[in-house]
């Protein structure tokens, strides 16, 4: 509650005064059906739930000359689980990044480095975590309308109870197309190494043969134990983006997403709505 | 000197009552009206005087944008770029009739260019990929921008041969054609194009709602 205070009372206000330099403020809400919450792998322990999240995040740049330049700013989340309110969480914390780009234009390609972290407040206490992660990412035009992002990112997300720690690697490569003035289409593949949660009903000794952790969990309002383990995840995403007005857009998006490790094998289904806002 | 003046007087003054209106009707390949056209007239027989303007033009920046996304000159006509925003740019031409730019620049601050070469220039800014706005440098004073009704006038032209010159952005090639005016044309001319415009193209410029994340 403490963190919530703060962003209310000191961060927003702070940001709204910064909002009349070079800042660029935005927010995205963002509201998530995840066919699969609990990542399980079994019919009977898979539960869909909705998620309500909001960003708020804002950053000032800096030249270093002309083709460098330093954002540093700061994000606030907030994220919502009306069925199970125990994933409820929000974060605060600061962004940093440099940003190269090889020459002058739009169709100049650029090279980010993006340093992030977080204290995270959630309503579960096991779940109040510190988080960090670092992004490399190449933007590259390839036309007005056509634009391809790959990155790779490092995240490390330590919680009160080991349990619930991940740190993962990612690589992911985007694909946008603008269709016409107010349209554009985009596809993403992401490759994921790293700590996942899955969640299960007792027994399950191949998963407690996997586990590197595991400890009992009611946050789906039922008995269930909750596996840490270290798993791979590819998943392909298709978006549409409709823009209103020039300072807002609009997002569906589906993405599909296998998760495996030995004899675990589960699948999410993300269908989502994003309205963004820049300010 | 007396009578050589009053020649030149009545020369002028007939010249003058001769000169013609030429009208553009723009349109595009389902009749909608064409804004933003530039249309000029080159004189074939005759080049025309070009005399750019004493004061520089502006092109603002402001709310990210720039003030005007056509702005059609004469050669030799020098623009002002003041940044009126909240926020810097840098302003750039690619475009080889004239290449340039400007450090980033703080708002308040302006960039001064004098554009010295007939063709099109196309600005944008480096910090804002969406910014665009072009200048075409005309090597004709007789020229004119279509608005948003897609007509465009050109007045007081004198008479003799001319090639009608269209350009818009989205025009892969520019229209031509030649016309002749007679002295005996005391009533507006109208050119009626029809134009095979390319789909709009430009960097969109809202923000983009991004997804996923693992948990």
């Amino acid at each position: 509650m403490k963190l919530f205070r703060a962003a209310f009372f000191i961060v927003l206000p702070l940001l709204a005064r910064a909002a009349g330099a070079d800042w660029a403020p935005n927010i995205t809400t963002n509201a998530t059906w995840n066919s699969n919450a609990t990542n399980a792998n079994r019919l009977s322990d898979v539960i869909g739930a909705l998620a309500l999240r909001a960003d708020l995040a804002s950053s000032a740049r800096f030249a270093l000359d002309t083709d460098d330049a330093v954002f540093a700013g700061i994000k606030l989340t907030a994220e919502a689980w009306p069925r199970f309110d125990g994933l409820d969480h929000a974060s605060l914390g600061p962004r940093l990044a440099w940003q190269h780009k090889f020459g002058l234009g739009a169709h100049a390609p650029v090279f980010s480095l993006e340093l992030g972290g977080d204290a995270i407040a959630a309503r579960e206490p096991a779940r109040r975590a510190r988080a960090g992660s670092a992004r490399v990412a190449v933007r590259q035009r390839l036309d007005n309308a056509t634009r391809v992002i790959l990155a790779q990112e490092f995240s490390r997300h330590d919680t009160r109870d080991f349990v619930f720690d991940r740190t993962g690697a990612e690589t992911s490569l985007e694909v946008v197309r603008d269709l016409d003035e107010r349209w554009s289409l985009s596809f993403t593949a992401r490759w994921r190494t790293g700590d996942v949660q899955s969640y299960a009903t007792p027994p399950r000794p191949e998963l407690v043969a996997l586990a590197k952790i595991r400890q009992p969990n009611t946050t789906f309002d039922r008995p269930m134990v909750v596996y840490s383990l270290d798993a791979r995840s590819l998943s392909g995403g298709l978006a549409a983006t409709r823009t209103l007005g020039s300072d807002t857009s609009l997002t569906f998006r589906y993405e599909w997403r296998q998760t495996e490790r030995g004899p675990l094998r589960y699948v999410n289904q993300l269908v989502s709505a994003i309205l963004a806002r820049q300010f | 000197m007396r009578p050589l003046a009053f020649v030149c007087i009545c020369a002028a003054i007939s010249l003058r009552a001769s000169a013609t209106d030429v009208a553009f009707r723009l349109v595009d390949a389902v009749g909608a009206p064409v804004a933003d056209a530039v249309v000029s007239l080159v004189a074939l027989d005759a080049p025309a005087k070009i005399s750019p303007p004493a004061e520089p033009l502006e092109i603002a920046q402001n709310g990210q944008e720039f003030s005007t996304f056509v702005t059609p000159l004469v050669v030799g006509t020098t623009v002002n770029f003041p940044n009126e925003d909240k926020v810097s740019h840098q302003v750039y031409s690619l475009s080889p009739a004239k290449k340039f730019v400007f450090p980033l620049y703080k708002p308040g601050t302006r960039g001064t260019v004098t554009f010295d070469q007939p063709g099109v220039v196309a600005l944008g800014c480096n910090i804002h990929d969406w910014m665009r706005a072009y200048i075409v440098v005309l090597g004709t004073p007789l020229f004119g921008k279509s608005a948003r009704d897609g007509t465009a006038t050109i007045t007081a032209v004198a008479p003799g041969f001319y090639r009608a010159e269209v350009w818009h952005p989205r025009l892969g090639k520019n229209e031509t054609r030649e016309i002749s005016l007679a002295a005996s044309d005391i009533t507006a001319r109208t050119e009626s194009f029809t134009l095979a415009l390319k789909p709009d193209r430009r960097i969109h410029r809202s923000p983009e709602g991004s997804g996923g994340g693992y948990k």
